[in-house]
């Protein structure tokens, strides 16, 4: 036995890492059925995105394309999903346009943590005005229908990639800061703070070495849930036609654009539609195992 | 441990071994465990934590899980009838909270939040009642019978207690309705699993000379489990040691506490403090995990006056006296 | 004569009780309720009382970990409360609190190495290797090992959680240790390890204990002097020995009443008292043990309350029949008084504990 403890100790997180690393984590994923399926998807249409490039037969019809001969046809050996009206293949278009709406969700989500996570840590821990503040502050966004306000500032900002990301970060940022607030809040009367505190360690570390990392597991289901919301709202705003606009291959768009050559034309709007249902379902039940994996006292039976 | 006649013996339990199949392995919880409560006896159960003695007492009602609770062998006797035999629907009809009662650790668990205490007093009588002479009860002595009891644990005021609910009262109050509660249906046998444990000392003493007044009055039996040498001495009138699973030693208290014999009972006597003495002792070495534990007696490792055929050969039970039963090579 | 280490003066520690829809202060928590107490360099005090006497609140207080209602509390001669916060910081790390339940004051996410770590990231500029060296020793000052640091709190047990709460602390290098129910939940045989660990930890880091127990058997073996507690206040302090056995207090008698004997077969069952301890909310009127005391005296006892007065060297008792208590060798006997050999005391160490810690 070596009398040195190994480095890796010290660096925040790699406990967590170790933790969620290991075979038992990864039986969890897998633990039944349905979190296999999410897990699954998840990473498939991870995979699927990343690699839209090498997988798609026609990447030129990611954007701008025309190819009149082709135009809306039906799924066949040559365009396994049908071609669009500018006769674009949609299966190309598909996976591309996962990389466009899973950048958004992942922009959009990673901005709204970064807002309104530290904001909720701060409120929950201290009370008084700085609390009240930012407390107020949210609820006023809480107080109007996500979709409602995206809708708004998305047609006020005009129909680009940035602007629809700025337009849901704004409506998601508050409900990280409410539910991280609560969590402090009761979280700040554990005994383990209160025996670092009287070790005199400064309330910056108790928040964000001790505090924060219990908040994960929050966060992460409602990123993860709210990754699959974002993903319908932006889909919602193509759609509507404040998001992003033609020819960027966003299934929103897509099913909106399809909306005119309905019900003929079923592909178009088929293939679009499930690869939302697909991927929103995927995060939604993978968030929930996740939240499990958090906890290394949950892990295992003990005699 | 074997007096005279088996027939005078209320509660045998009889080379009980049970196991626990876990993540981590098999647990060896019980170890053949030889047990007897005779009639009207207080028989105490003591160790540490770890040691079985929970389990123990909550396989004679049934209550351990299997899976992942296994019993690999052993019987369980109450009077003539052996309890392993029965199924778990009988158990709960014809045992539970009827022929043996529970007096359990925690008393906020066991009591039902949105029921007052009289209601829940008065279900014990209305399902599990049988009075003294056999004939089901008027319900008006039913509540006088509810009252008198309460007033038995000193509990003044009792229909004010009555009308109470749970999360009203203080821990020593709860506690004194779960003694009522297991002393209520008149059982055959009393399974008192640490009920003093959490309790202030001064409610403690409270608490075990009321106990002890119960049982004078109604002729039960107790089995008491206990980690508290000192509560052993003050109520239990038998006692027996048990140590990562295995019976160490059993005998009358005073034997026990005069002579001691099995190494461990020894060191855990010198390791308890109590007024009478100035120093107490330390046990070196740490209580076995019971999973691959050797094969013999499981003090093997910390026995300081071990021999090589403890290791792997289980001691058999030697009288050391008539009514003292020792489980270790160096008395056989 | 040297001044005490600490010194707690009449220090109150209140606690508002709201109800009500609008949270509305409705009564007060007389938790501590003017404790005086001086411990000197070197020595064990141990407090003594059942649940809700104050006696944890008094140790969080002394700490910092409440603030004092009133009152004050003097370390190294210096007060702490009107100290630039600067130097109240340095000065109240040589003061600590060790808490009652080992494994809630550890964060059950954090390696062990981690939780170590963190006083000594906290409060000084060492790198990370010098830091692990540092705990890396106390560890094994405490008869852990590496393989330790390496868990998570609920993968260890009692004993051992307990001997890291205790590294943790003493890497801050204090002087004082509030300890709190140091062997609550530990079964006996470890208790007792932990006690002589206690004990020789005292005497390798210069330490002084507060110890705070329920129970008297422990605190006979460890304490120098003991102070008996019961509702906020302090109602019997002395050298260990002459209180107990010498009680003057109907309390303190009371509380060697109930202590379950290990000779069995002889109950006191005269000296036990009736009823619970009353609300700390509904203090009855003078003194507040008379609901329970046996020597109620109307007229005197719930006319106003006694304070503490001298019954012996540095033994003083707040009763007003406490000349009544005899010490006659009947009335020990009936309370169980303590055996009385004179055994020899070791210069600075009370703890008598056999054998050697194998482990």
């Amino acid at each position: 036995m070596n009398g040195r403890v190994s480095a890796l100790q010290s660096l925040p997180g790699v406990g967590l890492a170790k933790k969620l690393l290991n075979r038992r984590m990864l039986r969890l994923f897998f633990r039944d059925k349905l979190t296999g399926l999410g897990t699954v998807l998840v990473l498939v249409t991870f995979f699927l995105a990343v690699a839209a490039p090498v997988l798609s037969p026609f990447p030129e019809d990611a954007y701008e394309n025309v190819r009149v001969a082709e135009r809306l046809q039906s799924p066949s050996a040559k365009h396994w999903f049908g071609t669009d009206r500018m006769g674009r293949d949609i299966f190309s278009r598909v996976l591309y346009g996962g990389r466009v709406t899973l950048f958004i969700a992942l922009a959009v989500t990673l901005l709204s943590i970064a807002i309104g996570v530290p904001l909720g840590l701060v409120a929950g821990y201290y009370s008084g005005a700085i609390h009240e503040v930012i407390m107020r502050v949210a609820d006023v966004f809480l107080a109007i229908p996500r979709i409602i306000l995206a809708l708004s500032l998305a047609a006020a900002l005009g129909p680009n990639v940035p602007n629809v990301i700025v337009a849901l970060s704004v409506s998601f940022w508050p409900r990280f800061t409410r539910i991280v607030e609560a969590e402090t809040q009761s979280l700040r009367h554990e005994l383990y703070i209160e025996a670092s505190q009287s070790l005199g360690v400064s309330p910056v570390s108790i928040l964000f070495r001790h505090i924060f990392v219990h908040t994960l597991p929050t966060i992460i289901v409602r990123g993860t849930l709210g990754i699959g919301f974002t993903i319908l709202l932006a889909a919602t705003l193509g759609f509507i036609g404040v998001g992003v606009s033609p020819p960027t291959p966003e299934w929103g768009l897509m099913i909106a654009e399809s909306r005119e050559y309905l019900p003929g034309t079923w592909w178009y709007a088929l293939f679009p539609g499930l690869a939302i249902f697909l991927t929103v379902m995927g995060y939604i039940l993978m968030g929930d195992s996740l939240r499990d994996a958090m906890d290394p006292r949950l892990r295992g039976i003990e005699g | 441990m074997h007096r005279t006649a088996e027939e005078s013996h209320l509660l045998r339990i009889k080379d009980l071994a049970l196991e626990f199949h876990t993540e981590r392995g098999v647990v060896q919880a019980l170890d053949g465990v030889n047990l007897a409560v005779a009639k009207g006896e207080v028989l105490g159960l003591v160790g540490e934590s770890g040691c079985g003695k929970t389990v123990t007492g909550r396989s004679v009602l049934g209550l351990i899980p299997c899976p992942p609770g296994r019993i690999v062998r052993g019987e369980i006797w109450l009077d003539q009838e052996n309890l392993m035999t029965l199924s778990q629907e009988n158990l709960r009809s014809r045992v539970r909270g009827s022929r043996i009662t529970l007096v359990p650790q925690d008393t906020l668990g066991p009591l039902n939040p949105v029921h007052t205490v009289g209601t829940q007093m008065g279900d014990i009588l209305k399902y599990k009642g049988r009075s003294r002479n056999g004939r089901p009860n008027r319900p008006g002595s039913d509540h006088q019978e509810i009252l008198d009891l309460l007033r038995a644990v000193h509990l003044p005021d009792p229909d004010k207690i009555l009308a109470k609910y749970p999360a009203e009262l203080s821990g020593g109050q709860r506690q004194r309705i779960l003694i009522a509660m297991a002393f209520l249906p008149r059982p055959e046998l009393i399974i008192a699993d640490e009920p003093t444990t959490a309790l202030d000392v001064t409610v403690q003493a409270q608490i075990l000379k009321i106990f002890r007044d119960l049982v004078a009055r109604d002729g039960c039996s107790v089995l008491f489990i206990t980690h508290d040498m000192g509560v052993v001495a003050t109520i239990c009138d038998r006692v027996s040691v048990m140590y990562a699973g295995q019976i160490a030693e059993t005998a009358p208290v005073r034997k026990l506490f005069e002579s001691p014999r099995h190494p461990y009972t020894v060191k855990l006597l010198d390791s308890v403090p109590s007024p009478e003495k100035k120093e107490i002792s330390q046990i070196p070495g740490t209580v076995p995990t019971l999973i691959n534990i050797n094969k013999g007696c499981r003090f093997y490792d910390r026995c300081p006056q071990r021999l090589d055929r403890c290791r792997d050969h289980k001691p058999g039970l030697t009288q050391a006296d008539e009514d003292h039963a020792v489980f270790c090579h160096l008395f056989g | 004569m040297t001044s005490p280490l600490l010194e707690i003066r009449a220090l109150k520690r209140y606690f508002p009780v709201r109800s009500g829809l609008l949270h509305r202060i409705t009564g007060l928590l007389r938790a501590v309720d003017g404790v005086s107490l001086e411990v000197n360099a070197g020595e064990v005090i141990g407090i003594v009382g059942e649940s809700g006497c104050g006696k944890t609140t008094l140790g969080k207080t002394v700490q910092g970990i409440y603030r004092p209602t009133a009152g004050e509390i003097f370390l190294e001669g210096k007060p702490l409360s009107r100290l630039p916060a600067k130097d109240l910081r340095r000065l109240g790390l040589s003061l600590q609190y060790v808490h009652q339940d080992p494994l809630a004051s550890f964060d059950p996410w954090w390696p062990m190495a981690r939780s170590l770590d963190e006083p000594l990231r906290a409060h000084t500029d060492l790198p990370w290797s010098e830091r692990m060296e540092r705990v890396v020793r106390i560890v094994k000052a405490v008869g852990l090992d590496t393989e330790h640091l390496e868990c998570f709190p609920h993968e260890l047990s009692g004993g051992q959680l307990r001997r890291l709460t205790l590294a943790r602390v003493l890497a801050l290098n204090p002087r004082v240790l509030i300890l709190d129910e140091p062997t609550a939940s530990l079964d006996v045989s470890v208790q007792a390890r932990i006690l002589k660990l206690l004990s020789d930890l005292r005497s390798e880091f210069k330490l002084t204990y507060v110890f705070i127990s329920h129970d008297l058997r422990i605190v006979r073996i460890m304490c120098d002097r003991v102070a008996v507690m019961y509702l906020g206040k302090v109602v019997e302090i002395g050298p260990t020995e002459a209180v107990l056995r010498d009680p003057r207090h109907p309390y303190t008698r009371a509380l060697l009443a109930a202590i379950p004997r290990l000779s069995p077969g002889e109950p006191q069952d005269e000296n036990l008292l009736e009823g619970e301890p009353p609300s700390p909310l509904f203090l009855p009127q003078g003194c507040r043990f008379s609901s329970r005391c046996p020597l109620f005296q109307e007229g005197l006892c719930n006319a106003s309350e006694p304070a503490l007065s001298p019954i012996g060297p540095g033994h003083e008792a707040a009763c007003f029949r406490s000349a009544e208590l005899s010490t006659s060798e009947e009335t020990v006997a009936r309370v169980g008084g303590f055996g009385l050999e004179k055994a020899e005391k070791r210069e600075g160490s009370k703890m008598r504990i056999g054998e050697s810690d194998a482990s």
